[in-house]
């Protein structure tokens, strides 16, 4: 579950989120339109404590305030950025499972190999990464963004380089995480048909 | 298992297996020994310790800020920015992976500092060694936090040497000459300079890991 009240962030003098009000319920499928430099990305980094933002009434994952948990956020929330960071020199089964270790979660082996089966990448496991192609990369960064178990998922252009069956296997997974209460944001340019709701961006304001 | 421990063993993992820093910044501290050796030669400074840390400061600096630099266009750095470990875990954890990177490159420089200069320190190699391992603990303390801070930055593997000498060189590297100086001379001053060089990594590595936590 996602609130904000009167939520700014700015870049120097370059206003980027002007005051946003946004309360995303558990288990929606929010989809954030907006042309470039709206403020999407933006909004993403700055819920999941990659950016700060400048000041808010209120800011809550879950009940938790943003700038004073945000070490309890991080672990509430999946990230997959437009361009999904990954160790080369580590194979796909080891970059997950640092990630997961980072997570303190238990028996990061066989859940990192369970999680890379679920998006079509297990024959690939024990391949470097860096041989990785741009769709298996986008793979992997959504299997990363979604092992630890996250309540809200954000995701940023998470179809970019997926090729058809890519699509349909995060399409999927989508659905099921939403019917198991997580509550997802998804920056897209078109609104997927299964979206429960779409939010417009333009110049850091929602319309 | 422990984040700092996993930290570790990521970044132990991804240097052995690119090699990058560590061949690049062992050719570059050969190159600055040799540079040393031919153009000092018959010179006094040879009778200190100054040139062995000269090359340990210029080069380890070096492979720290290639470490960072490599974190950051990578975007593995918000990776493990986005892990719900405490600032100074992933301090920490970064710091200690780059300092047993450090401490292999020190002991390939001490080699080629003994094999180009002779050993100067004696029956007292494996102290001069030990030193220069504690040495490696501010060094790696500083150049963290300054390439963390600068790398994000342009031209910030040069604001990285440029904030982290100064401060290096009138502490951590000025009590390491001093104990390795000793060492050559035979002079009393070891105790009192080993005390001062503990002292000051104590100081970096828990500012470091203070100014991480307060800093996010």
């Amino acid at each position: 579950m996602i609130k904000l009240r009167a939520f700014f962030k700015s870049f120097g003098p370059k206003k980027v989120l002007r005051g946003l009000n946004l309360d995303i319920e558990s288990g929606e499928i929010v989809t954030l339109v907006g042309n470039n430099g709206s403020g999407k990305t933006t909004l993403l980094r700055t819920i999941n404590t990659l950016d700060s933002p400048d000041n808010y009434l209120t800011a809550e994952i879950d009940g938790f305030d943003l700038r004073h948990d945000s070490e309890e956020i991080r672990s509430r929330v999946g990230y997959l950025s437009h361009n999904p960071p990954f160790y080369p020199e580590l194979t796909g089964v080891e970059n997950l499972r640092l990630w997961l270790e980072l997570n303190s979660i238990g028996d990061a082996e066989s859940t990192a190999r369970n999680f890379l089966a679920q998006v079509g990448l297990i024959s690939f496991s024990d391949d470097l990464s860096g041989n990785y192609s741009r769709g298996m990369i986008q793979r992997l960064g959504f299997a990363m963004s979604i092992s630890h178990s996250p309540t809200v998922l954000l995701l940023d252009e998470p179809f970019t380089g997926l090729d058809t069956k890519g699509i349909e296997i995060l399409e999927e997974m989508l659905m099921k995480y939403s019917k198991d209460g997580c509550s997802i944001v998804l920056v897209s340019h078109q609104t997927p048909s299964y979206s429960t709701r779409t939010i417009k961006l333009e110049r850091g304001e929602i319309i | 298992m422990n984040p700092i421990m996993v930290l570790i063993r990521k970044e132990l993992k991804v240097e052995f297996r690119s090699l990058q820093g560590i061949v690049a910044s062992a050719m570059l501290s050969f190159m600055i020994l040799m540079s040393f050796k031919f153009s000092m030669y018959e010179n006094s400074l040879l009778e200190g310790s100054g040139i062995l840390w000269s090359s340990i400061l210029l080069t380890g600096l070096g492979l720290i800020t290639h470490i960072s630099t490599r974190e950051s266009e990578r975007g593995t750095f918000e990776l493990l920015k986005l892990s719900p470990i405490s600032r100074y875990q992933l301090f920490l954890g970064r710091m200690t992976g780059s300092l047993f990177l450090l401490w292999i490159l020190s002991t390939i420089i001490m080699i080629i500092y003994i094999i180009l200069f002779e050993n100067q320190f004696g029956n007292d190699i494996f102290l001069a060694y030990f030193v220069v391992l504690v040495g490696c603990i501010g060094l790696s303390a500083v150049g963290t936090l300054a390439a963390s801070t600068a790398t994000p930055l342009h031209g910030g593997w040069m604001i990285t040497s440029l904030f982290a000498i100064p401060i290096l060189l009138f502490t951590v590297i000025e009590a390491a000459i001093r104990c390795t100086d000793s060492l050559i001379s035979g002079s009393s001053d070891f105790e009192l300079a080993f005390m001062l060089l503990v002292l000051y990594n104590v100081v970096f590595v828990f500012g470091g890991a203070w100014l991480s936590e307060i800093s996010d």
